[in-house]
């Protein structure tokens, strides 16, 4: 590796601010059941300054240290009095640390999947053919996905959601809004009701929304494991199709390709172009123009509540919870929002989750790869679950969804708040 | 002793999973919250007293010196491991082992942190009162080993106020108890000398906490001035009423407006003061005390006066005292907090004489203070980068220590004295005084192991 | 060893010819355990005990200090007795910070002196200290016996009062630490070690303290029970809740009968602070007293109430007991404790009074003597005490006692663990054995 600067410009300096005061160490929920310094944000914070000052070398353990110990979940930016960025100098570890020692090839076959839609939905195709032959529950308890328990993933959709839903879905009435909806691949491969309540609940609302049919992969998975390579292509594809002045918002369900295109992209283009690649001012713009137009679905519902036609309550009263996605809450600073959206419907009994801001451990593939570590992060999520008394427990992220769903018990439902606002829509 | 034989015995001692001896994690553990750095040979993470016991006979019987460490948090160098040796984490001690509040009292191991403890106990009705700022990552055991302070120490007292008993691993590993869940034990007060011995005379392996039922009432106010000098007086007016509060906090606008920046809990950035007053104990007469309080802070050009309604806004006030520190890292890299203590009646004196001294080494200083019991924390905001920088730091840090010293005060009310105010010892203690803290040392550790370097000067100075 | 003449030259050169008693029978009266001392030195000024003590040390000579002698018939049997350093002189109140709500005053003025002077000043305030003999205890002997009263329950005590302490060392280093200062993490808690070290670690001259403003208001409730469980039960109710009483006594008849009162066990609160706090308190107290099933409650004001608590503080003196017991348990045993000695006294036919401090754990014992022939049993009966204590974490001291029976019981109680450490801490401290050997726990 010749030498290279590990940071561009700006992330260096932030290091500096760090004053090891340590008040990080009380939100990171991988130290919690972990309790050693590399797992605090502070330790990694001065093991990066080591790295940029070159006083470490980025050995075998100081890798292991950045993906094992780490689940970018942010709890540490939102609370650093200082206002370190741990997340861009913890991702940028990793990119230097899978330039040096390459990626896992399952990891690396898995991107290159996300990143072209075309392959994905074969692949998809596939798997859902797969399990279908081959699969069933005695095999899928022999399979082991590290944390998660195989048999409990959700089935791919029959077909991918952007197959089921026109590009243009015009409103009833007045159209009083515009949108672009970015659905994702969770969305689009696992979880196709959340897409289609999106679509239904907006559409009620009087708001057209465009679903582009060749939208990719958000990227933020992949730029997470260190491959920032391939999640330009993702990021370049995505703000093609989106960066558009003429709507008055992209939307998102999923918390994390929230926080893909309303912070990441403009963040990793600047620094990436610090680093001497090649990003266009233009391609910055347009990232900047992104970020200015994302909402997160219930944001844009909350917003627009005035739009909601009257909902009649069913005599039924539900008790419901809601999970604040790290990507949401700590990322975006969104809470309220899902909370308000929730709180409007008749018929719920919303109950506030202790710790509802705790992660619940999945951080993508770190509950595949770092299960033990995982798990325990993800119990202490369920028993809070538990002692609320929910039916159902609401979240703004698949990514969540699928993490909780697999381990709380299989009574209490996992839904999108905007799946309850569907059903509420319906009467 | 060889490195390599060292982590080997060490491992035979604790088990692999936790002796720690890379290159990464030496730099890890190197590290507190204060400026200084050093290397420790060895890192180990027991998981019993049992543990701890043979590793400090181990170090006992090699002459290797031990740092007991918690969550790494020290503001004045007293988690450091300046001489090497061996560092014992004891994070992974956390359990709380007994809920006794029959007798209230509650075990726990070291490395519980405190918050955890207090929430733990919130929800039985119960407090236990020491609240230091850094309480949600502060581990009891660093918490007894500095003495530490916080907002309440005012009404209920410090750290050693509060812990009764110890369970204690001794310089050749014996494992003693000193105090318990019982009071008046016959004896001296070990546990006296115990607290805020810094991690220089034993390794605490449990602590015995007092603990007492939540207050019935609470009342907490953000006052709001345009000068510090009416904040001062109004404090020494209180308490010159008879009115003893359960909190006196004071900032300053340097530190208002990091606080601002960081956290949005509304402070006003054009205020040269705030106080956060809070009343606590039984409802009779409490509104008659608020207004009297009121009043003084009125006779005091008070400019705005705002109660919290609800445990909400309070939290909120809270939370912009207690993240301060953090915050100022905003303006500056770096800080280096002061931690003098004077008389109550001299702290506007003592302010004043900060705010020259920054003016004479041309360092900008934020100010927190207890200003309930005259405890300010002038942080001198710089970045160590600049080497220049960094002497002029020292240099006004030693300035206002003596300060301290000439109102009447002291110059560590709860940080501690580590390595970084040892050159200020001289200032308030006599060569005697320290011949006779050193035989205290002395009956505790005569082959001082336990945290070399820290707290009492090698040569003796006199005043 | 230095003859008699040296001795008295030496001593007649640091504190004057008239500040020393050589005269045999004014020496008995300043005997311990039946030990008379050489002399007993007089020292003026701190400069003096300085010396003093240099020169013991050098003289390998033994020194118990001394201030009223209201507690020399504690601790052990002097291995060695040569000369007993009085304070008395030594008495002055050298700072009274009324702002900042502190006092330093030196080691040989009465406590009651203190507060005298602190009442008649500014707003009023007081030292919360109510050890027994208030009125002749000196500054200097309760802190070094770390001595408290009722009020212990709201005040605490001396270890959580002082800021700061000047004393002098065995080998006749002066040395001062803590300061006025209510946080202080400077160096080691020196303060906190001297406090009851039983003048073995040095001779405090004068200490520093907090002072609290004198409380708007007080009252006392006192609830009869025929009941010790009943008693026990409103003590723990109240132990638990908000209520903030100063004091929380729980005694038997006996020492309820010597107070004036007729009850077969007797729960006695002290509120203070503002009015409308006392009066809440007072009412609410005496509904759970009935509520737990009082035979009787009474409310003392004005004057009775102060009253009432000096004789619970200085029960000793009116009860003409010679043998004084403190029993230390975890705090929810008080009650069962008292009954148990209440019942194992009774069985041994031997007087026993009892006092407890319910929110402490703290109980004491006053015996009556009845002679020498009583010895044996006694010494049984308080084996018995010990062991019971000790079921219950807590350990037994004899505070007061003839030496007859010293030598028959462990004044001191069981030895714990961390002995090893004082050993060690009074050998580097004080390695020529100058103050008080043999007297203090583990007999160093």
């Amino acid at each position: 590796m010749g030498k290279q600067e590990v940071f561009g410009e700006n992330i260096r300096e932030n290091i500096y601010h760090c004053i090891k005061c340590g008040l990080c160490i009380a939100h990171c929920p991988v130290y919690k059941e972990v309790l050693l310094e590399e797992a605090t944000p502070r330790g990694k914070v001065q093991l990066s300054r080591h790295l940029s000052e070159g006083t470490l070398e980025l050995s075998e353990d100081v890798k292991e240290a950045f993906f094992s110990t780490c689940l970018l979940c942010g709890s540490c930016v939102a609370n650093c009095p200082s206002g370190v960025h741990g997340d861009h100098l913890f991702s940028g570890v990793r990119w230097r640390a899978a330039q040096r020692y390459g990626i896992d090839w399952k990891k690396k076959m898995m991107f290159q999947l996300l990143a072209s839609r075309w392959k994905m939905s074969r692949s998809a195709w596939f798997g859902k053919w797969a399990r279908k032959m081959f699969g069933g529950p005695w095999i899928e308890s022999k399979l082991n996905a590290g944390a998660l328990d195989v048999e409990r993933i959700p089935p791919f959709n029959e077909k991918p959601f952007s197959e089921t839903v026109a590009e243009v879905v015009k409103p009833e009435g007045e159209t009083r809004g515009r949108v672009l909806y970015f659905h994702g691949c969770a969305t689009n491969y696992l979880y196709g009701d959340i897409g289609q309540a999106v679509v239904d609940v907006l559409k009620k609302m009087g708001v057209e929304v465009i679903v582009p049919k060749d939208q990719s992969c958000c990227g933020l998975p992949i730029f997470m494991s260190g491959d920032r390579e391939t999640s330009l292509r993702c990021i370049r594809d995505t703000l093609k199709i989106f960066a558009r002045e003429d709507v008055d918002a992209v939307v998102v369900d999923c918390a994390t390709c929230g926080a893909a295109l309303k912070n990441e992209y403009a963040h990793l283009l600047r620094d990436l172009s610090q680093l001497g690649e090649e990003v266009t001012d233009e391609e910055i713009r347009a990232a900047d123009l992104l970020a200015g137009k994302l909402k997160d679905v219930t944001v844009f519902i909350d917003e627009h509540k005035a739009w909601l036609p009257a909902m009649k309550a069913d005599g039924n009263m539900l008790r419901v919870t809601y999970h604040d996605p790290c990507h949401l809450v700590k990322g975006q600073k969104i809470s309220a929002q899902p909370r308000s959206v929730l709180k409007a419907i008749p018929g719920v009994e919303y109950v506030e989750l202790p710790g509802a801001s705790d992660c619940c451990g999945g951080g993508g593939s770190f509950q595949v790869e770092h299960a033990e570590t995982s798990r325990k992060i993800t119990k202490r999520k369920v028993d809070n679950i538990r002692e609320t008394g929910a039916e159902v427990l609401t979240t703004c992220c698949p990514g969540c969804n699928l993490t909780i769903s697999n381990h709380l018990d299989p009574a209490i439902r996992v839904l999108h708040p905007v799946q309850l606002l569907q059903q509420a829509l319906k009467h | 002793m060889e490195k390599d034989s060292m982590v080997g015995e060490l491992v035979r001692l604790v088990g692999r999973e936790n002796v720690l001896s890379s290159d990464m994690h030496f730099k890890l553990y190197e590290y507190d919250a204060s400026l200084i750095r050093s290397k420790p040979d060895c890192i180990v993470l027991p998981t019993s007293t049992e543990q701890v016991s043979k590793v400090v006979k181990f170090a006992h019987d090699h002459k290797i010196p031990v740092i007991a460490r918690g969550a790494g948090t020290n503001l004045s160098g007293g988690s450091v491991t300046v001489r090497g040796g061996i560092a014992i984490v004891l994070t992974k001690m956390n359990q709380i082992l007994d809920m006794d509040i029959e007798n209230l009292r509650v075990v726990v191991e070291p490395g519980v942190i405190t918050l955890d403890l207090k929430n733990v106990l919130a929800k039985h009705g119960y407090l236990y009162q020491p609240d230091p700022a850094s309480e949600k990552v502060t581990t009891i055991g660093g918490n007894f080993a500095e003495n530490s302070g916080g907002p309440h120490c005012l009404k209920y007292g410090v750290t050693s106020n509060h812990v009764l008993g110890v369970e204690l691993v001794l310089y050749d590993g014996q494992v003693v108890q000193v105090g318990g869940r019982a009071l008046d034990n016959p004896g001296y007060d070990l546990m006296g000398v115990l607290g805020g011995s810094e991690g220089t005379l034993g390794i605490v392996t449990q602590a015995v906490l007092r603990i007492m039922p939540k207050a019935e009432a609470v009342k907490t106010m953000l006052c709001i001035y345009n000068s510090i000098e009416d904040g001062g007086n109004t404090v020494t007016a209180i308490i010159g009423e008879g009115i003893i509060p359960a909190t006196l906090e004071m900032m300053d606008n340097l530190t208002i407006k990091a606080v601002e920046e960081a956290y949005h809990v509304g402070f006003p950035t054009d205020a040269a003061a705030i106080l956060i007053i809070e009343l606590d104990g039984l409802k009779d007469g409490m509104e008659r005390l608020t207004e009297r309080i009121l009043d003084i802070c009125r006779q005091n050009n008070v400019r705005e006066i705002r109660v919290a309604k609800d445990q909400a806004e309070r939290d909120k006030i809270w939370a912009g005292r207690k993240g301060a520190f953090g915050a100022v890292g905003r303006l500056r890299p770096n800080y280096l907090v002061n931690d003098g203590t004077v008389p109550r009646t001299r702290l506007p004196e003592t302010l004043a004489k900060v705010v020259e001294i920054g003016k004479k080494y041309n360092l900008p200083i934020a100010n927190v203070f207890h200003a309930g019991d005259g405890n300010l924390h002038p942080l001198i905001l710089f970045d160590e980068r600049d080497k220049d920088e960094l002497k002029r730091v020292h240099a006004a840090a030693m300035e206002i220590m003596k300060t301290c010293v000439e109102m009447g005060g002291t110059i560590s009310g709860e940080h501690g004295i580590g390595v970084e105010k040892i050159e200020g010892m001289s200032l308030i203690f006599s060569a005697s005084d320290i011949a006779a803290m050193k035989k205290v040392k002395a009956a505790f550790d005569p082959l001082n192991l336990f945290n070399p370097g820290k707290l009492l000067p090698e040569t003796e100075r006199a005043a | 060893m230095s003859n008699s003449n040296q001795l008295v030259s030496a001593l007649n050169g640091i504190v004057g010819e008239p500040n020393v008693i050589r005269d045999p029978d004014q020496l008995k009266a300043y005997a311990v355990d039946g030990l008379a001392p050489k002399a007993v030195v007089n020292p003026g000024s701190v400069e003096e005990v300085s010396r003093l003590l240099a020169y013991a040390n050098s003289e390998k000579l033994a020194v118990v200090p001394r201030g009223n002698g209201t507690k020399m018939a504690a601790g052990g049997i002097p291995r060695k007795l040569d000369l007993v350093l009085s304070m008395l002189r030594i008495n002055r109140i050298t700072e009274h910070d009324i702002p900042n709500l502190s006092l330093s005053v030196e080691a040989g003025i009465t406590l009651s002196e203190v507060q005298k002077k602190l009442a008649g000043t500014g707003r009023g305030s007081f030292l919360p200290l109510d050890p027994p003999y208030s009125e002749q205890a000196t500054i200097g002997g309760i802190i070094a016996t770390n001595s408290s009263g009722p009020r212990r329950y709201l005040y605490s005590t001396a270890r959580d009062l002082l800021l700061g302490l000047k004393a002098v060392s065995p080998n006749g280093d002066v040395v001062a630490f803590g300061g006025k200062t209510v946080k202080n993490v400077s160096g080691y808690d020196m303060t906190k070690l001297m406090i009851g070290s039983w003048g073995a670690l040095g001779v405090i001259t004068e200490i520093t303290t907090k002072l609290l403003p004198l409380p708007e208001a007080s009252a006392t409730l006192l609830a009869s029970f025929g009941d010790l469980a009943k008693a026990g039960s409103l003590t723990r109710k109240i132990l638990h809740s908000v209520l903030l009483p100063s004091a929380m006594e729980l005694m038997d008849g006996k020492a309820a009968g010597q107070l004036g009162e007729k009850a077969k066990y007797l729960v006695a609160f002290s509120l203070e602070g503002v009015g409308e706090a006392v009066d809440r308190q007072v009412a609410e107290i005496e509904e759970a007293a009935k509520s737990e099933g009082a035979l009787d409650t009474r409310v003392l004001k004005r004057g009775d109430d102060r009253t009432f608590w000096i004789r619970v503080r200085d029960f000793a003196l009116s009860s003409a007991a010679p043998i004084i017991l403190r029993t230390n348990v975890v705090i929810s045993k008080l009650p069962e404790i008292l009954g148990r000695y209440e019942t194992m006294a009774r069985d041994a036919g031997i007087g026993c009074a009892l006092i407890g401090r319910a929110g402490n754990g703290i109980l004491t014992s006053y015996i009556r003597d009845s002679g020498a022939a009583q010895t044996g049993p006694v010494a049984d009966l308080i084996g018995k005490f010990a062991d019971e204590a000790a079921k219950h974490e807590g350990n037994l001291i004899v505070e007061s006692s003839p030496h007859e029976l010293k030598e028959r019981v462990s004044v001191w109680g069981r030895p714990r663990s961390d002995y090893v450490v004082m050993r060690r801490l009074k050998e580097t401290v004080d390695p020529g054995g100058v103050l008080n050997p043999g007297r203090f726990v583990g007999g160093v």
